[in-house]
């Protein structure tokens, strides 16, 4: 049975067995600063502004059911290291909806404590993985379509990452996120002009806009923007929703002054 | 007190070792400027002349308009539904050589459409050396051409109809011979082989990878696709997996 995935690449195609998984659960450390205030008694709560990096330790075994003979180690340990190279997703059993980039920073391998040195084949190898940023987030992205009326987007527990195309409607065209009460906590403006066919489309990640026209080519658009960009925050949202992902009714919610839109999202996570 | 950390993990690219590897999960759509970004890094070109009704979304269904693609939702995952007038291409830096590779697509009607093209590596002309998967009008079938011959692998079992899930799985050989694997919603494939035929120096100039065409304009097919990698060496379907 694959309980880890790195890539496309599973223990159970390595031929080895997991032995160890450490900190993949776990979230990074994200330390805040107290601020003072000028004039006032009292400290306020400094937003995340880094976050500690997370190490992964991953140890898997390859056993004599899978190597059998020394002269095979090579090749084994090669596969191995073919496996880790690149930035990978991990995925494991244990959160099959998720997943966690990473990058291999320490490989080792060796034998099998207690076995004798080149008298039998099996290996241990830890593997040390450092998550980028982290988090974790959705495997799966989802598409939602927008209109004038209120659309709930759902979070995890990090802000969601978005990007809308929106087509049709009238400039000044208004993006309004509300909170999960319903309440306006920002509207983005944007006086683009839209040609026939064409669409406005803003990556709610990174604050960029650009017009898509209908002959493939983009002109940026940022220029056309004014306001608040929606944060999709976990912040916003209230009630059990965000735990028990049934009550999305409760996450922030986005609306358009007109036309439609298609959002684009995939929520992510602290852990 | 709102934790101002915004994920950063889509800004640093993947990085495959595929020759060629698009996933919509990946959102290919998003690059830095709306470029239609493979996970090897092809920087595509992707154009509608039409808008594309009743596309599914997870919350209702929407229509597509000329500048939106439309990604769909089906069974909970998104994949990007192409009409025949959606014309989707990444440039292709690849030589002759034993090459593999998979689709993984919904089937919409294109099968019965003779010629037909669910993937190709051409030029715009259709023309010269490259390889493609098309379909009979009634199965699917693999073709290579080296510029003058053309060999083709065709199913003689297995046509999906319309909403099933079809996993394309193939190779070329370095003599030239072909294999084409189907399998519909994940029962066991079926299988076409063709013959040898010595490969070319090159593909023809200009030949892009394409999903949903052969050429620029030649033999469009709707499909909803999720998935298309290209690797090098004859793989097995496990071997497949592992390419990432």
């Amino acid at each position: 049975m694959t309980t880890v995935r790195l890539g496309g690449t599973t223990d159970a195609l390595l031929g080895a067995h997991l032995l160890e998984l450490t900190q993949h659960l776990s979230a990074p450390r994200a330390p805040r600063a107290a601020l003072g205030m000028p004039g006032r008694l009292g400290t306020r709560l400094a937003s995340s502004s880094g976050v500690a990096p997370r190490e992964i330790t991953l140890g898997v075994y390859f056993g004599p059911d899978t190597l059998q003979l020394l002269p095979d180690r090579p090749a084994r340990i090669a596969r191995l290291e073919s496996a880790l190279a690149g930035r990978l997703p991990l995925w494991t059993v244990d959160r099959p909806l998720v997943r966690t980039w990473v990058v291999c920073t320490r490989v080792t391998v060796g034998p099998v404590p207690g076995a004798p040195v080149l008298g039998t084949a099996v290996l241990d190898a830890v593997i040390t993985l450092l998550a980028l940023d982290g988090g974790s987030e959705d495997m799966e992205p989802s598409a939602l379509a927008l209109g004038t009326a209120r659309t709930a987007v759902a979070v995890g527990t990090l802000p969601t990452h978005a990007t809308l195309w929106w087509s049709g409607g009238t400039s000044p065209r208004t993006l309004t996120e509300t909170d999960g009460r319903g309440r306006t906590i920002g509207v983005l403006s944007s006086t683009a002009t839209l040609a026939a066919g064409a669409s406005l489309v803003l990556d709610l990640d990174r604050k960029r806009a650009w017009v898509q026209l209908a002959d493939g080519t983009r002109p940026v658009a940022d220029g056309t923007l004014t306001g608040t960009w929606p944060a999709l925050d976990p912040d916003d949202a209230v009630g059990l929703g965000l735990l028990d992902g049934t009550s999305d009714t409760l996450a922030p919610g986005l609306s358009l002054s007109s036309g439609t839109g298609l959002l684009i999202t995939r929520r992510r996570w602290r852990l | 007190m709102r934790d101002t950390r915004t994920a950063q993990l889509s800004t640093v690219p993947p990085v495959s070792r595929a020759l060629f590897a698009v996933e919509v999960a990946d959102g290919p759509w998003i690059g830095d400027n709306g470029a239609v970004v493979a996970r090897t890094g092809e920087r595509g070109t992707w154009t509608r002349s039409a808008t594309l009704a009743a596309v599914a979304a997870a919350n209702s269904s929407y229509t597509a308009a000329e500048s939106t693609p439309a990604l769909e939702v089906r069974d909970g995952l998104l994949g990007w539904r192409l009409a025949t007038t959606d014309a989707l291409s990444w440039p292709a830096g690849v030589l002759p050589g034993a090459l593999s590779g998979v689709l993984e697509m919904v089937e919409l009607g294109a099968r019965t459409v003779a010629n037909a093209t669910l993937w190709s590596l051409r030029n715009d002309a259709a023309s010269g050396a490259g390889l493609w998967l098309d379909t009979s009008n009634a199965f699917y079938r693999l073709n290579y051409s080296d510029g003058t011959t053309t060999r083709t692998a065709t199913l003689t079992s297995g046509q999906p109809s319309t909403g099933q899930r079809v996993l394309f799985s193939w190779s070329l050989a370095a003599t030239g011979a072909l294999t084409l694997r189907q399998s519909i919603n994940n029962a066991a494939p079926t299988t076409a082989t063709a013959a040898a035929l010595a490969l070319p120096s090159a593909w023809a100039s200009g030949a892009r990878w394409r999903i949903g065409r052969r050429g620029s304009t030649a033999n469009p097919a709707a499909l909803w696709w999720r998935r298309m990698l290209v690797a090098p060496g004859v793989l097995s379907a496990d071997q497949l997996a592992e390419v990432w």
